[in-house]
C-alpha cells in the first residue's frame, strides 16, 4: 500500500497540475468558507458590542459586585439594584463584617459617593461632553481591582481617577426637526403589546444619549479636566399636559435669557454671582477604566474626595453674603446638599422626586390643617384632597452648588440652612454602596445567592429578557448559515469528487494494473478531496480574517447606526463601542467550522472514492 | 525446467446484452522459465484478453492461469493487486504514463505502491531511465515527450519493481520506426536478464524477433 504521505504528495500534484480544475472548487468553498468566519466573528462582535453598548462590558472585571442601598439610578437607564435589607438609608461597618463572612468573599469596603452634582468634562473623548453621575472615594489598596497604576492623591498634583465606562456617553436633543413633541399615553393605558407603528415611550423623548466610542488602551494615562459645581443650564423646553398625554414644547431664545437674568437676580439676593456660578476645576489622569453594567461609579482617591467636597462647601460659604434666606425657600428655591443631623448627603431623591415629594407633604399639611379636628365624611362639603403633583413646580428652583440645608430626621421637613461645618474635620458622610470583591468569577453566582440570604439584596435582569432575544436571533441566524454552508459544502464535494472520479477512469485503471489496491485508490480520491478543502479552508480563513481586520471600521459605523436604530430606541445605551471590538476573531469557531467541515468533507468522499475503487481497470484501459 | 506461465484450456466468455461472445476458447500454453513469447493475431483475435488473463487483470470463465506456481484463480482482489505489482510489468499500447507526474515519478509509483521508502524509489527510477536511455530526461512531464520516450518511460517503469514477467500490449503500434526499433531492443536487453517478455502484436516484424509465438484467430490458437 502507499503510504499516507505518499498519496497525499500524489493527491497534491495532480491538484496542482488540474489548477483549473481546482479552482473551480477551491474558490467557492474558500468564498463560503470566508464568509462563515467573518459570520461567526462578527456576529459574535455584534452580539458583544450590542451587549456592551446595553450593559457595558460585563466580562471584565465582573468579580466586584457594587451593592447600592436603595439607589434607584436613572440617568443612564442603570443597573437597578435594590437593597431592601434594613429601613436605614446608609451601610455601616457591621454591614462589611456581614458580607466579608460570605464564602468567597475576598474583601469588602464601603464606599462613600461625594455627594457633588454637576461634574463633567469636556475634554476626555474628543470634545465630547461627559458628566460623572457618580464620584466615590476610594482607598488605594481597593483601587488595584482596576489599576495597577499610582492612585495616591498629593495635593497640587494631577489626580488619578479611575473612570467609570458608563459616564462615556454624551446628552443631546433630538427634536426630531420639530418645536413640540407630542407623547401619547393612550397607548400605554391600553392593555395589551404596544400597537405596531408607535415608537416606544423613551423614543419620543428629545432628551437622548449615545455612548461615545472610546480606546481603553488610548484612554489610559490620558489628563484631562473636570469642573465640579456651577450652574446648571437653564431647561431649554417645557413640558406640558395633553388630553392624550403631555408634549415637550421648545423655549423660545427668549424665554431662556429671561430666565437666566431671573435666576441670576434671584442668587444673587443671596450669594455672589459671579463666585457661585463659576465650577471648581481640577486636572485628572485616568489610571482605569471601570467596566460593567453593575458598575456605577467613577473613582478617585478618598483624601481627594474629601478635598474636594470641602474645597465644594467653602466655595459656597465664600460666595454667601449675609442675608438670611427664609426657610421656606430652603430646597424648593434653592436647592442643597442635604444635611439630617447625622450625615450629609444628595437630596436621595434627585430633583425631581424631591419636588413631588415636596408637594405631596405641602398638599398632605394643606389638607390636614384645613380638617381642623373635623372628621369629614366625602361628598358632605370636606374639601377636596388633590394629591396631583405638576411638573413645572416640582423641577422649579435653583440648585446652588455647595449649599447645605438642614431637615429633620424623621419627618424630613427643612429646618434651615447649614453654615458651620468644620472644614479641617471629617464631614458626616453616608455610604450607600459596598464594593464586593469576590475571588473568583466563578463564584460569582454562589455568593450571591449567599448575600441575598443574608438579606441583601442584588439584582442585574433590566435588560436581560431584551438583549437575550437579539442575541438569539442573531445566533440562530449563524448555525442557519453555518448549517446551510456545510450542506452546500457537503453537495458541492460529492458532486465535484464524482466528476472527477467519472473523468480519471483511466488514471484509476492504470493505479490498479500496477498493483494499485482498492483501498489505495480511496486513499487517493480522500486525499484529494481534503486537499481541495484544506486549501479552501486556509485561503478562506485568511481571506475572513483579512476582511475583518480591514472592515473593522465600517462595520463599527454600520453596527453602531444599527445599533443606534434598533436597540438604541428602546433601551438606553451606556457603555461605548470601539473599533478593536470588531477585530475580535473567533478562532474557536474557526477551528470548530473547520474540523466540521474536515468530516462533512470525509463523508461526501467516501460515496464516489468507493466508487473509484470499483473502476475494472481492464474497462479502464481499453478505452 | 518448470514453467513461468501456465495456460490449461481457459475460455474466456463476455456477456453482451444476452448474447455469449466468447474472447478466447479453450487456449492452452506453457512457457518455460526465462524465456519470451509474442502472441500474434489480427485484431478481434483475442490477444489482449489473453493478456488481461495472463497479467491478472480479469479472470477467465473456464480454465487456469498459472503463472510462476502461482494459480491466479485463488488469489483474492487484494493478492491480485500485489500480484500485479511484484510479478508484472505492464506496457500499454497508449504508454499510460500519469500527465501530473515527471518520468522520473511515473517510474517511482509502482514501488511506492510495493511500500518502498521514497528515496529509495527515487534513485531506483533514476538507474531504470538511465537503463532505457532517458536520464536526462527525468524531469519531463509527459506531453514533453515524444511518444518513443514516453513509451521507454513505461518500459522503465514496468521493470520498477523487477518483474518476472513484462506484458505488452502493442508497444510500438503507435511509434515510428526508428523508435519501435529502441524500444524492441531494450525488450531483448530485459530478456537476457531472465525476465519473460510477453509481446502482443499484429505485426508481423515484431514476432519475428521472437523463438516462440503463439498464434491467435477467433479466439483460439491457430
Amino acid at each position: 500500500m502507499i503510504n499516507l504521505i505518499q498519496t497525499t504528495k500524489l493527491s497534491f500534484k495532480k491538484v496542482k497540475f488540474n489548477k483549473g480544475k481546482t479552482l473551480f472548487v477551491i474558490v467557492p468553498i474558500s468564498l463560503l468558507f470566508m464568509l462563515l468566519v467573518i459570520a461567526s466573528s462578527e456576529i459574535t462582535n455584534i452580539i458583544n458590542v450590542a451587549e456592551k453598548s446595553i450593559f457595558s462590558s460585563i466580562q471584565s472585571q465582573n468579580e466586584v459586585i457594587e451593592l447600592n442601598k436603595n439607589s434607584t439610578s436613572f440617568g443612564g437607564s442603570r443597573t437597578i439594584s435594590f437593597d431592601s435589607s434594613s429601613t436605614d438609608s446608609s451601610y455601616t461597618a457591621a454591614d462589611t463584617t456581614a458580607i466579608d463572612s460570605v464564602n468567597n468573599v475576598e474583601k469588602s469596603s464601603l464606599i462613600t459617593t461625594v455627594p457633588i452634582k454637576n461634574i463633567t468634562s469636556s475634554d476626555t473623548i474628543d470634545g465630547s461632553t461627559i458628566s460623572t453621575t457618580s464620584l466615590a472615594g476610594l482607598d488605594g489598596e481597593y483601587a488595584k481591582i482596576y489599576s495597577n497604576e499610582d492612585f495616591t492623591y498629593k495635593e497640587g498634583d494631577v489626580i488619578p481617577i479611575i473612570l467609570n465606562a458608563n459616564d462615556l456617553q454624551e446628552s443631546y436633543q433630538d427634536w426630531q426637526g420639530k418645536d413640540e413633541i407630542d407623547v401619547d399615553l393612550s397607548a400605554l393605558r391600553n392593555a395589551g403589546p404596544p400597537k405596531e407603528g408607535t415608537n416606544p415611550l423613551q423614543a419620543q423623548n428629545p432628551n437622548k444619549t449615545k455612548a461615545l466610542v472610546y480606546n481603553k488602551a488610548d484612554l489610559i494615562g490620558k489628563e484631562f479636566t473636570m469642573s465640579f459645581g456651577g450652574l446648571d443650564d437653564i431647561q431649554n423646553y417645557t413640558q406640558e399636559s395633553t388630553s392624550t398625554g403631555f408634549k415637550y414644547v421648545k423655549k423660545t431664545q427668549d424665554t431662556i435669557n429671561t430666565e437666566t437674568a431671573t435666576r441670576k437676580t434671584d442668587i444673587s439676593k443671596y450669594w455672589d454671582y459671579a463666585k457661585i456660578s463659576k465650577p471648581i476645576t481640577y486636572k485628572f489622569k485616568v489610571v482605569g477604566i471601570v467596566e460593567g453594567s453593575d458598575k456605577t461609579k467613577s473613582y478617585v482617591p478618598t483624601a481627594f474626595a474629601t478635598k474636594v467636597l470641602k474645597d465644594y462647601l467653602s466655595n459656597e460659604l465664600s460666595a454667601r453674603n449675609a442675608t438670611a434666606i427664609a426657610t421656606t425657600d430652603l430646597n424648593s428655591q434653592y436647592k442643597g446638599l442635604v444635611y439630617d443631623g447625622v450625615s450629609l448627603k444628595d437630596d436621595a431623591t434627585n430633583g425631581l422626586f424631591a419636588g413631588f415629594r415636596r408637594q405631596l407633604n405641602q398638599q398632605q399639611r394643606n389638607f390636614n390643617s384645613d380638617n381642623q379636628g373635623r372628621t369629614f365624611v366625602r361628598g358632605e362639603g370636606a374639601p377636596q384632597a388633590n394629591f396631583s403633583v405638576n411638573f413645572a413646580d416640582a423641577t422649579k428652583g435653583y440648585n446652588i452648588p455647595g449649599l447645605v440645608v438642614t431637615t429633620d430626621r424623621t419627618t424630613n421637613e427643612v429646618t434651615g440652612e447649614k453654615k458651620d461645618f468644620d472644614l479641617k474635620k471629617e464631614l458626616p458622610l453616608e455610604s450607600t454602596t459596598i464594593l464586593i470583591k469576590v475571588n473568583s468569577t466563578d463564584n460569582l453566582t454562589q455568593v450571591v445567592t449567599d448575600l441575598n440570604a443574608k438579606g441583601y439584596t442584588y439584582r442585574d435582569n433590566s435588560k436581560s429578557e431584551e438583549f437575550k432575544r437579539l442575541q438569539n436571533s442573531l445566533y440562530t441566524g449563524l448555525n442557519i448559515a453555518s448549517i446551510a454552508f456545510m450542506v452546500i459544502a457537503a453537495l458541492f464535494i460529492l458532486l465535484n469528487m464524482s466528476k472527477f472520479v467519472s473523468e480519471s477512469r483511466k488514471e484509476i485503471g492504470i493505479f490498479r494494473a500496477i498493483g494499485a489496491k482498492r483501498m489505495d485508490i480511496r486513499a487517493i480520491f480522500i486525499s484529494q478531496s481534503f486537499i481541495y478543502i484544506i486549501i479552501s479552508m486556509i485561503t478562506g480563513a485568511l481571506l475572513g480574517v483579512g476582511a475583518i481586520l480591514a472592515f473593522s471600521g465600517p462595520i463599527l459605523n454600520s453596527a453602531q447606526s444599527f445599533i443606534n436604530s434598533t436597540v438604541g430606541g428602546i433601551l438606553t445605551l451606556t457603555g461605548s463601542v470601539s473599533q478593536s471590538d470588531f477585530m475580535n476573531i473567533e478562532y474557536k469557531s474557526i477551528l470548530i467550522y473547520a474540523g466540521v467541515l474536515l468530516i462533512v468533507t470525509l463523508i461526501a468522499s467516501l460515496w464516489p472514492s468507493e466508487q473509484a475503487s470499483r473502476v475494472s481497470p481492464v474497462e479502464a484501459i481499453r478505452n | 525446467m518448470a514453467n513461468i506461465i501456465e495456460i490449461n484450456s481457459v475460455t474466456k466468455r463476455y456477456k453482451n446484452g444476452d448474447q455469449k461472445t466468447s474472447a478466447v476458447k479453450n487456449v492452452s500454453y506453457s512457457l518455460p522459465k526465462g524465456e519470451s513469447l509474442a502472441i500474434i493475431g489480427p485484431s478481434g483475435s483475442g490477444k489482449s484478453t489473453l493478456l488481461n488473463l495472463l497479467g491478472g487483470l480479469d479472470k477467465p470463465t473456464e480454465g487456469g492461469v498459472k503463472i510462476d506456481n502461482s494459480e491466479l484463480n485463488k488469489l483474492n482482489d487484494n493478492e491480485l493487486s500485489k500480484f500485479r505489482n511484484r510479478v508484472i510489468g505492464f506496457v500499454f499500447q497508449f504508454f499510460n504514463l500519469q500527465e501530473y507526474l515527471t518520468a522520473q515519478e511515473n517510474v517511482m509509483i509502482p514501488m511506492l505502491i510495493a511500500g518502498e521508502k521514497q528515496s529509495h524509489a527515487k534513485h531506483q527510477a533514476e538507474e531504470l531511465l538511465k537503463q532505457v536511455g532517458l536520464s536526462e530526461r527525468k524531469n519531463y512531464y509527459p506531453k514533453q515527450l515524444s511518444g518513443g520516450e514516453m513509451q521507454r518511460v513505461a518500459v522503465a517503469r514496468s521493470l520498477a519493481n523487477k518483474p518476472k514477467i513484462l506484458l505488452a500490449d502493442e508497444p510500438t503500434a503507435n511509434l515510428d520506426k526508428a523508435s519501435a526499433e529502441k524500444v524492441l531492443d531494450i525488450f531483448d536487453d530485459i530478456a537476457k536478464t531472465g525476465v519473460s517478455v510477453v509481446v502482443i502484436t499484429h505485426d508481423h516484424n515484431v514476432s519475428d524477433r521472437f523463438k516462440n509465438v503463439l498464434k491467435l484467430k477467433n479466439g483460439e490458437v491457430e
